[in-house]
């Protein structure tokens, strides 16, 4: 079930701001996604992009403005999973436990089964009965996202998940990631991604949301039209890559020394 | 290898308390041998086990009931913000005041029985056990807590998923510092008020100079001490086993 219009997400004229803040986090901002797509909202340190994710999943409600997704008023944990940055595994819980965590209503049986599944999907079946102490940082994000993935959500969301790995990791789990979520059952979720990496979000986006920051706003919204499945074709060598990632370098460029508030403000 | 050097510790100290008791003078202090006597008489005569079952009677409803009353009042403090603001201060200046100092309004209000000397255990075992439940409560990880909101988890699920948990070590340290001073506040109790149990019998045979008997008492408070505490460190150990895989 989507919104009349067939959008999974829609955002209209949203704003947000700290309680007594009169400068707000979000301004004005439109989104829609549709269902199965992949948006990537990219933005300097500021720009609100992880309130952004919150209000969606329903964890903030906005100021003003609207917020649907599937249709109604967002409820946490009814249409959207959430990967977090840092994981936010259970430390006390096993793995298998940390993945049945949002599983709670379904009968035992079946939450064994599907908890078994998506470990098996993770590749992590033998870690199953492991506390997250003892797993790298590769794996406890692929718990994290099993956890997700397993609720079977229509609409996906990402905070940065993969900021606290090693490059290294971070490029094989950009393309694992991807490569699990295509493999999972049922139909593709939604998914709006959160990064500040110019490279990440040209190699997973269908459509890139750049932000601008202080007050946090579309700057605008650029569609990445490479053929999928990205993992097989690799686009970083076409020179529309090149020149997408040269764009939106200068625009990030261009806000972070306009940005009183950031650290290279008028070193340009 | 370290049980083993433990052993020859222990052998030491009794070595030591036998070197001493052939020093002091005979009716000061007794040996080691003298006191193993005692105490085989003292358990034959059933002196010994009386005393016990008393003082293990008030120690345990004392320091039961402060571990309940604790663990409560400190999760409220810990959830309840204005709750906990409003009563931290005072609740720390109780802590920092000597107990002891009570008992003879406690004796005045309650008499010299079971319901004194449990309130003495009580004060003493409740405020570490409130301190540091409070204190877990607080150190709850928001992420956490946020991560649970997000999968649609009622408050009730968030606690007993996420805060309890949490609070678990902080808890079960609280609960073994209560019970170091329930013991200490049991001895005080049965000295101060009706004399009875084992405090009852360090009084009676300090004023005889039986030390042979004195011993055995001294000895069978340390005992309780350790199989509490330790008791106490291994239910910690099996509860917070998820903790061990951090130092792999």
């Amino acid at each position: 079930m989507t919104g009349t219009d067939g959008t999974l997400v829609s955002l209209a004229g949203v704003s947000w701001s700290f309680d007594g803040s009169p400068a707000p986090v979000l301004q004005g901002v439109d989104l829609t996604v549709a269902p199965g797509e992949v948006v990537v909202v990219l933005g300097p340190s500021g720009c609100g992009k992880t309130t952004l994710l919150r209000i969606i999943a329903g964890l903030l409600r906005p100021e003003c403005g609207t917020v649907r997704v599937a249709g109604h008023a967002p409820v946490p944990g009814q249409d959207s999973a959430i990967v977090f940055q840092g994981y936010r595994l259970l430390p006390w819980k096993t793995v298998a436990q940390n993945i049945g965590f949002a599983l709670h209503a379904l009968p035992l049986a079946e939450r064994e089964a599907r908890v078994a599944g998506y470990l098996d999907l993770v590749g992590l079946a033998k870690f199953a009965g492991a506390y997250p102490a003892a797993l790298s940082g590769g794996m406890r994000q692929r718990v994290a996202l099993a956890r997700a993935l397993a609720c079977q959500p229509r609409l996906l969301l990402m905070d940065e998940p993969f900021a606290a790995l090693d490059a290294q990791s971070r490029e094989l789990m950009q393309m694992e990631t991807m490569r699990l979520i295509a493999g999972a059952e049922g139909p593709a979720p939604g998914i709006v991604f959160v990064t500040h990496s110019v490279d990440e979000a040209l190699m997973l986006a269908d459509r890139i949301v750049l932000m601008s920051p202080r007050p946090g706003r579309i700057d605008q919204i650029l569609p990445v039209g490479f053929p999928r499945p990205r993992w097989q074709a690799d686009p970083r060598h076409a020179p529309e890559f090149a020149q997408l990632r040269q764009h939106l370098w200068d625009r990030l460029r261009a806000m972070v020394l306009s940005d009183p508030q950031s650290d290279f403000y008028g070193r340009g | 290898m370290i049980a083993l050097l433990r052993l020859g510790f222990l052998a030491g100290l009794v070595l030591l308390w036998w070197i001493a008791s052939v020093q002091v003078p005979r009716g000061l202090f007794a040996s080691p041998l003298e006191t193993m006597e005692a105490a085989g008489r003292m358990l034959a005569e059933d002196r010994l086990g009386a005393a016990l079952s008393a003082s293990l009677k008030i120690y345990a409803t004392g320091t039961l009931l402060a571990a309940a009353a604790g663990i409560a009042l400190g999760a409220a403090m810990g959830l309840w913000r204005p709750f906990g603001r409003t009563l931290d201060i005072f609740v720390y200046a109780l802590a920092a005041t000597p107990r002891v100092a009570f008992i003879p309004l406690i004796i005045t209000l309650l008499g010299l029985g079971f319901e004194a000397k449990t309130l003495i255990i009580f004060l003493g075992a409740v405020m570490p056990v409130i301190l540091n439940t409070y204190t877990g409560v607080l150190n709850t990880d928001r992420d956490l807590v946020e991560m649970a909101r997000a999968t649609g988890a009622s408050q009730g699920r968030i606690f007993w998923h996420i805060v309890l948990p949490g609070t678990l070590p902080f808890l079960l340290t609280g609960i073994r510092l209560g019970a170091t001073i329930g013991l200490i506040n049991t001895v005080v109790a049965e000295l101060y008020t009706a004399v009875t149990g084992l405090g009852g019998l360090l009084a009676l045979y300090g004023s005889r100079f039986q030390m042979a008997e004195y011993f055995v008492v001294v000895l069978t408070l340390s005992l309780i001490g350790v199989t509490v505490t330790e008791g106490l460190r291994l239910a910690e150990r099996r509860l917070t086993r998820w903790r061990a895989a951090e130092t792999v």
